[in-house]
């Protein structure tokens, strides 16, 4: 079953968005559902995770921006998260990888986007620019941003 | 990585989602029924109006203005006395057989002076010419059967 698959993967690629665990869940069974919904439109011309990845991000992208809108201050947004992440999420000797998020979090939603697919899901630029819908060199500009940003933010903080 | 997840939800997550796909297309066929049923309820009262306004009111309605034009509209009613004054005025048949008569006697006086005044003003040679004529020719003596 394709679930039983890419659940996990596909979990992982979201909770590093959103952040929260109860939105990572409904927004998984979104993609999920969504998928079994629509598959029929799958053309089989990219990889089946590609596609999922696809759905899963848009998803993100979605909620993140209806949060926004609701919340109209993006920086209380992102220290919200970062308060969660630190409080209740964190497990012991994980200081390092919370700050890491932490700078990771407080990136522009493209930047974010890319650094984690590219970074923790270790995914090739091709399968990125299907997913996000933008060319090669601005991913790579992108992600060389991120990666900017964030020495900056583990150096100073 | 700095995130947890509660115990045991990888195992849960495929049938907690396949529930809630279930759960969303019976709300889904739900929507479209009762959206059917509306659509097929509308179509049916536009039609029962429709036929009942072409059956019944519209019918009457004509009837109604046609009898209002033909009866009693003000602007196209001829009052009794009027009709009778142009009825007057018109002539009948034996005003025209009358004046078909008069025509006639007074054409006939008027050609037979005619005739006399024109005779009188010819010399003997050409009365001589118009006799040599009649004698002569058909046509002449057919119009003088016919004026006899």
């Amino acid at each position: 079953m394709m679930m039983d698959t890419y659940k996990e993967r596909i979990y992982w690629h979201i909770r590093r968005i959103v952040v929260l665990h109860e939105d990572a869940e409904d927004i998984l069974q979104e993609t999920f559902i969504n998928a079994y919904r629509f598959i029929g439109s799958f053309n089989g011309k990219s990889k089946i995770y590609t596609w999922l990845y696809r759905i899963a991000t848009n998803e993100c992208i979605r909620m993140l921006r209806n949060r926004k809108k609701m919340n109209r201050n993006i920086e209380e947004l992102t220290d919200k998260h970062t308060l969660k992440l630190s409080t209740t999420d964190m497990e012991s000797g994980d200081e390092i990888l919370v700050k890491f998020q932490n700078a990771i979090l407080r990136l522009p939603e493209k930047q974010r986007l890319v650094f984690t697919l590219r970074y923790y899901d270790d995914l090739p630029y091709e399968d990125i620019c299907y997913i996000l819908k933008t060319s090669v060199n601005a991913l790579k500009t992108n992600y060389h941003y991120a990666q900017e940003k964030i020495k900056e933010h583990m150096l100073n903080n | 990585m700095p995130y947890s997840v509660p115990p045991g939800f990888f195992e849960g997550i495929t049938e907690k989602t396949l529930e809630k796909a279930r759960q969303r297309e019976k709300v889904r066929r739900k929507h479209v029924l009762i959206w059917r049923s509306m659509a097929i309820a509308a179509s049916l009262t536009v039609l029962i109006v429709t036929g009942y306004l072409l059956i019944n009111v519209l019918p009457k309605e004509n009837t109604e203005q046609a009898a209002q034009n033909i009866g009693a509209g003000p602007q196209n009613e001829v009052q009794n006395g009027e009709l009778a004054e142009v009825m007057d005025t018109l002539p009948v048949k034996e005003d025209f057989d009358n004046k078909e008569t008069e025509i006639n006697t007074v054409t006939g006086i008027q050609d037979e002076d005619g005739i006399n005044d024109v005779l009188s003003s010819l010399t003997n040679e050409e009365l001589m010419e118009l006799a040599a004529m009649l004698a002569s020719d058909m046509f002449m003596e057919e119009t003088e059967n016919n004026l006899q």
